[in-house]
């Protein structure tokens, strides 16, 4: 898939831990988990707004666009 | 309970009830049609035919097997129809079960149809079978109450449609996050 999620950098940048950016944005830790791995459809407006909220960082740090041709 | 719910409770009961008569009539009226003659609609074929007393236990056996796909159709039907209520009244619209429901819904109805098609044709030659040659009979026959449960079997396998579409949505919205 063309878009990288990169969450796990911004978490271990920020010296964040899964568990409490999942109590903050609101999700379960599973689907985090999900979101981290890039293994999901697709990401609310919402969530993308809540995780950057509180990681402090905007949407581009955290999704990156790479073509696959 | 809700509306929906007090409703679909009086559906399953009647679905109960209409399914054990259909089964036990069935067998009642082919052990016994002269005792239950009054109280069970003869079929009109028989009695076209000449009416039970004149069928030996064969073609009474016979009778009934032939006539017996169609009521075991229908009573599938009905408990497929219970199993959506069920569904229905747990708000699993679009879960696989319901679509699998609905599919087998829409195929019964349609082969359904196809023994009531078959059912009068069969029951003539078993009435007939003991006939003197050049007495028997074999008749095709078709008429519109037949023919019109094709309907509802084709809407059935469209709602399964439906529901697979749905199911489809429901499955995608889950995986975003």
């Amino acid at each position: 898939m063309p878009i990288i999620v990169k969450l796990d950098v911004m978490l271990a940048e920020r010296k964040v831990k899964s568990k409490d950016l999942a109590s903050a944005v609101g999700i379960t830790e599973a689907n985090l988990s999900l979101l981290k791995s890039g293994k999901v459809k697709g990401v609310r407006f919402a969530t993308l707004e809540a995780i950057c909220d509180y990681l402090n960082c905007q949407p581009g740090d955290i999704l990156r666009f790479e073509n696959d041709k | 309970m809700d509306n929906i719910g007090r409703n679909l409770l009086a559906l399953r009961i009647l679905i109960i009830i209409l399914v054990s008569m259909m089964s036990i009539l069935h067998v009642l009226y082919w052990l016994y049609p002269s005792t239950l003659s009054e109280v069970i609609a003869t079929h009109e074929l028989v009695d076209q035919y000449g009416g039970f007393e004149r069928l030996d236990t064969q073609q009474r056996a016979l009778g009934f097997t032939v006539t017996l796909a169609s009521v075991a159709l229908l009573c599938w039907s009905m408990i497929l129809i219970y199993r959506l209520s069920l569904q229905i009244g747990n708000h699993e619209w679009f879960s696989a079960l319901t679509e699998k429901l609905c599919l087998q819904l829409g195929k019964t109805l349609f082969f359904y149809t196809l023994a009531r098609l078959m059912e009068n044709t069969l029951l003539i030659l078993v009435l007939t079978m003991n006939n003197p040659e050049g007495e028997r009979t074999f008749a095709l026959t078709i008429s519109s109450s037949q023919v019109v449960i094709l309907i509802p079997a084709f809407l059935a396998i469209i709602a399964a449609q439906v529901v697979k579409a749905g199911r489809l949505q429901k499955e995608e919205l889950q995986q975003i996050i």
